[in-house]
């Protein structure tokens, strides 16, 4: 359970961005969240809310997009989306591979609200 | 207003842990994040490695778990440098404890240090604490079928302990099917089986630490 962690980084970052452009208030997130990296968005849509409270970001949208895995091949450098845990090469049965995607986690865009160059008169 | 980020959520752990292993390098020193779940023998098997490697290797010791100094008096009993890390609960380290932990261990003197994660198969994997290389403990009554289950840790590992085989003939551990998931996660594994109870196996790990702690440290 070390979504709460990775949730105060996210904030964090936003919150310097949303002060930076004096933004009124932050209005949406969006992340990356690879298939194989080992976060649950659902929590940490969770305990973003819960740690946004009092602070620009309360009420923001959180959303995240998942990048699926993508191995290479060591032997034969067929690209591939491994089904399962073992990673077998299916042009070559190799069982070695590195990672190209998957692993992701990044905070993607920011949306903010009450931008003062973009505020409405 | 949409505005494009794109940063990686972990940026400030990865800058702390590269500047960990910066200091390590500069100090010459090999670091080993060690990994498994809670009571696999972690602490067990830095015991019986510190008794050895007596005199022959300058090792140190970071402890992390979530409450508690048990550890640290374990291995501080053993004569070697240690630091406690309390995580307050958290589920892993993550590199600015280790940071801190390493600013308490005289790192000129050393040339070896054990970092003892904090008992998780999943939570650990995802945190670079600057270490050189990832060990991981399994022991026997955790059942055959956890690298199977638990994939990113045993494929990064550059080492795997199967600690308590003193325990094998009480248990449906089945060797066989254990190999054979290690072997699909990774087909170059290096495996060292012990037991803390009757020694078996230490002499290997404690030749593995030696050999480890031999070859210079680049990042
Ligand atoms: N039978 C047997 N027991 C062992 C062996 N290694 C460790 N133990 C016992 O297993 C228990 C847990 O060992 P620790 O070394 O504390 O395990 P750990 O991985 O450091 O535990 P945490 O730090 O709490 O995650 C202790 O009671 C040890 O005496 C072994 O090889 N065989
Ligand atoms: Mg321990
Ligand atoms: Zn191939």
């Amino acid at each position: 359970m070390h979504e709460l962690s990775l949730v105060k980084s996210i904030l964090e970052e936003a919150v310097r961005l949303a002060e930076a452009e004096g933004a009124e208030r932050i209005s949406g997130i969006v992340l990356q969240v690879g298939a194989l990296r080992q976060v649950v968005p659902e929590l940490m849509k969770f305990a973003f809310e819960a740690a946004s409270q009092g602070t620009p970001a309360e009420g923001a949208s959180f959303e995240w997009k998942v990048v699926p895995a993508l191995v290479l091949c060591d032997n034969c450098e067929t690209l591939y989306s491994p089904s399962s845990w073992v990673w077998d090469c299916p042009a070559c049965g190799m069982l070695k591979g590195s990672l190209q995607a998957g692993d992701e986690l990044v905070l993607e865009t920011v949306e903010l609200a009450g931008v003062p160059a973009e505020a409405p008169r | 207003m949409k505005f494009n980020v794109v940063q990686k959520v972990m940026k400030v752990n990865d800058e702390l842990a590269a500047h960990n292993r910066t200091r390590l390098v500069e100090a010459d020193v090999i670091a080993i994040n060690m990994m498994s779940a809670p009571g696999s023998g972690k602490t067990s098997l830095i015991e019986a490695a510190a008794e050895r490697l007596k005199g022959r290797l300058a090792l140190g010791v970071v402890e992390g778990d979530p409450e508690t100094t048990l550890d640290a008096e374990r291995i501080s009993r053993c004569d070697v440098p240690v630091v406690q890390v309390q995580t307050a609960g958290g589920c892993h380290l993550e590199a600015n404890l280790v940071g801190q932990a390493l600013d308490h261990l005289p790192l000129q003197e050393l040339e070896l240090v054990i970092i003892e994660n904090v008992g998780n198969l999943v939570c650990p994997v995802e945190f670079d604490l600057g270490e050189t290389v990832r060990v991981a403990v399994v022991s026997t009554p955790e059942g055959h079928d956890k690298p199977a289950k638990y994939p990113k840790l045993f494929r990064k590992a550059d080492l795997i302990v199967l600690n308590k085989i003193d325990l094998l003939p009480y248990l449906e551990f089945d060797i066989a099917r254990f190999l054979d998931y290690l072997g699909r996660l990774n087909p170059e594994f290096t495996l060292i089986q012990t037991s803390c109870a009757t020694g078996e196996g230490i002499a290997q790990w404690t030749d593995w630490l030696w050999d480890t702690a031999s070859v210079p440290a680049i990042p």
